[in-house]
């Protein structure tokens, strides 16, 4: 048996799949051509569909986002893909001035893929900036966070089928991951989270890579006598905050993690509205755990500091657990 | 040049542009217009022009100071007053006012507080249109504020490697809010800067409506025909402040009062449209009443226009289609 | 009659501070005349009328936070009453 589909796979499968369905979809970004993209996400795509629907642009973040909005006004389904995160910067008026707000003045929509790489490996300060809470932040705009080559696939298709600006964060840790994925007609709906891991003791939220060290956290204390529900949110807009109130509510214990600077992050969103719609059922605070408001280091060692280990994420447990 | 009604046309477009600014910039410093305004009296041929050389379903983009261009495009004076005083009944349904006038589905791709963003915008339209193979062109209009800016060269570049049928015109008031162009452009020379990205630029008189038309309708057929964009610097001048009621010292009253006399746009048409014999008195006296009539019924419009729904507020924000 | 109000200055100001007045009731003024010296929250402004008249009754004191767009006085042609 052939071995299950990598994470960028899965992404390929997804965007060749839609393209074939619907010929407005067409991508736009650097070393996408020959290079199928940095992270492999395309590869293999140009030679099939050609190099209209399969553009290689110039290094210039801002006309690319502004090429995406205005041809996705005029009803194209552009697929902007930056490879990495970190290089929105250079374009973040075109997001979220434009892309996100034109829908509320001027009676158009902005089907518009923004899909590039992020969360936290190597490389240092910057390429391993962690934007999910600004950009779920941003009214007018939704963010995916696929934790699995399925969701990849069947979220991917979602946004090309519906009529926003989407920010599509796929984790570089995450690139090479297998698993299955669905067929042409398996969608994942945006705003439905996912339970990865059955438990009654206490829940886990989280999303993207970090359900990784989750679940080996989850494991550990399994071994311990305790079970761990892991909730993985695959969308930060729109949330599931449904999800997450009534996992509140069944196990009374939480704990929300990601690998985000932990001051003003989608974590401290998750804990206060649950917090607040949930209170009675909680037996003790929320608690949450994320990276230091630091820079990323290009030094291991410093990285590993920097961001939450899988014995933070243990500890965190045990401390809900004992209320 | 064009018919002797085409020219009227022209000639009463920019006269109806006027007579909204100066009515407009009035309500503003009554308080009437929520956020200001940007007032473009002086700068009516770049937009009439422009618009008399394109086809009604090609798309515009453009600045802060829009609302020339978007009177030009076609849209009435009541919904455009309306939405200066953010009425449901404006263009973007009071939710833009004067800096955000704005209507995808009539290719007007939105007015934009952001100096050049609107260019790009229309670089993506040219690219949308040339990926639908439509025959359509875009413009994008940016400030000579704009010049300066990265996107603006980022767009033009995008623009010149695909070939898109886009227009660049640079609406040249040549006054970055109160900091003169030459002061801060190196080089000086615009269509210089743009030919280095290897398309065709040159400078035109923006007070000259027909030469902007002649202009725009070369660049527009050389893009429909395959050869990409054009940049245009079209030269004018402002003779109000960057925003209503303000009263700089960085140009003299001289200076405007050059430019009011001996350069007037409507003016200019005015003399030739007379000296040609298109134009008699009797048929300017009754476009100006004309032209009061409907600025005056464009207030009145606005001003019997409810606000939009307070509780409208999250509509609109996305399409509800992720949100399930 | 020409109406003369506190000008809209900018996206933020609400209401201005009077902090003068240069003509009076029944004097003759010219256009352009400075009528008024008021403060914003970012400069001290001249407001002055567009027509020639007489001045009609102040409105406000010295000292009056007024709200944009309010009438502080009136010029009057000849032959008007307030």
């Amino acid at each position: 048996m052939a071995s299950e589909p990598t994470y960028s796979e899965a992404y390929q499968s997804g965007i060749r799949e839609e393209m074939n369905n619907n010929p407005k979809i067409f991508i736009m970004g650097t070393d996408l051509q020959e290079r199928g993209g940095h992270f492999a996400q395309v590869k293999g795509i140009a030679q099939e569909f050609g190099g209209e629907r399969v553009r290689d642009t110039p290094i210039s973040e801002a006309a690319m986002i502004a090429a995406g909005v205005g041809a996705a006004m005029y009803g194209m389904r552009p697929v902007v893909d930056l490879n990495f995160m970190d290089f929105a910067l250079g374009a973040m008026d075109e997001i979220i001035n434009q892309a996100a707000h034109i829908r509320y003045m001027f009676n158009g929509s902005v089907p518009l893929i923004i899909r590039a790489t992020s969360g936290i490996a190597q490389a240092g300060a910057h390429h391993n900036n962690s934007f999910e809470s600004f950009f779920a932040h941003t009214p007018g705009l939704s963010v995916a966070v696929p934790g699995t080559p399925w969701d990849v696939k069947g979220l991917l298709k979602t946004a090309l089928r519906a009529d926003d600006p989407v920010i599509f964060m796929m984790h570089k840790k995450l690139t090479g991951m297998r698993g299955p994925i669905g067929g042409p007609e398996d969608l994942v709906p945006f705003g439905k989270a996912r339970i990865a891991r059955e438990g009654a003791d206490a829940t886990l939220v989280t999303y993207g890579y970090t359900l990784i060290p989750a679940m080996k956290a989850a494991e550990t204390l399994a071994a311990e006598g305790k079970q761990v529900e892991i909730l993985d949110l695959r969308t930060l807009f729109p949330m599931d905050m449904d999800a997450v109130i009534e996992a509140v509510k069944r196990t009374g214990r939480m704990v929300v993690v990601d690998e985000a600077p932990l001051f003003a992050s989608i974590t401290a969103e998750i804990a206060a509205t649950a917090s607040e719609a949930a209170f009675d059922s909680l037996k003790g605070p929320i608690v949450r755990v994320g990276a230091q408001r630091a820079p990323l280091s290009a030094d291991p060692g410093m990285v590993e500091a920097t961001i939450p280990s899988i014995s933070d994420i243990e500890a965190a447990l045990r401390k809900v657990l004992s209320y | 040049m064009g018919t002797r009604e085409e020219m009227l046309a022209m000639l009463r477009m920019m006269m109806m542009i006027r007579n909204f600014e100066e009515t407009a910039d009035k309500l503003t410093l009554r308080g009437k217009v929520s956020g200001g305004m940007h007032n473009s009296s002086g700068q009516e041929a770049v937009a009439v022009g422009v618009m008399s050389a394109l086809a009604p379903d090609d798309v515009i983009a453009t600045t802060h100071r829009s609302h020339h261009h978007t009177l030009a495009k076609g849209f009435s004076a009541r919904e455009v007053m309306a939405e200066l005083m953010t009425k449901a009944t404006g263009v973007s349904k009071g939710r833009g006012a004067s800096m955000h006038l704005g209507d995808v589905a009539r290719g007007h791709f939105g007015g934009n507080g952001i100096v050049g963003a609107g260019m790009g915008i229309g670089m993506g339209a040219a690219l949308g249109i040339k990926l639908a193979g439509d025959k359509k062109v875009a413009v994008g209009f940016v400030g000579d504020g704009g010049m300066n800016t990265g996107r603006t060269w980022e767009a033009v570049n995008m623009a010149a490697i695909w070939k898109l049928p886009l227009i660049v015109v640079v609406d040249n008031n040549q006054y970055a809010v109160e900091t003169f162009i030459e002061r801060v452009t190196a080089g000086g020379d615009l269509p210089k800067r743009a030919s280095g990205f290897g398309l065709p630029a040159s400078t035109i008189d923006g007070q000259n409506v027909l030469e902007v038309k002649d202009a725009v309708a070369k660049a527009r057929d050389f893009a429909l025909a395959g050869n990409g964009p054009t940049f245009l610097n079209a030269v004018t001048y402002r003779y109000y402040g960057h925003n209503v009621g303000e009263k700089g010292q960085y140009r003299t009253l001289e200076e405007i009062e050059d430019w009011r006399t001996n350069r007037d746009p409507i003016d200019q048409l005015a003399a030739r449209l007379f000296a040609d014999g298109l134009l008699d008195q009797a048929t300017f006296d009754e476009m100006t009443a004309s032209v009061e009539a409907e600025i005056k019924d464009a207030v009145e419009f606005a001003e019997n226009s409810p606000n939009p729904d307070p509780a409208d507020v999250m509509l609109n924000v996305d399409s509800g289609k992720l949100r399930g | 009659m020409e109406e003369v109000f506190i000008p809209a200055l900018g996206m933020a100001m609400e209401e201005a501070y009077l902090e003068k007045w240069l003509k009076h009731p029944g004097d003759a003024v010219n256009a352009g005349d400075v009528i008024a010296l008021i403060e914003t929250d970012k400069a001290q402004v001249e407001v002055a009328c567009e027509t020639a008249g007489t001045v009609g009754k102040h409105r406000f004191e010295v000292g009056a936070s007024v709200p944009v767009g309010e009438t502080i006085t009136v010029v009057l042609a000849p032959g008007e009453s307030e």
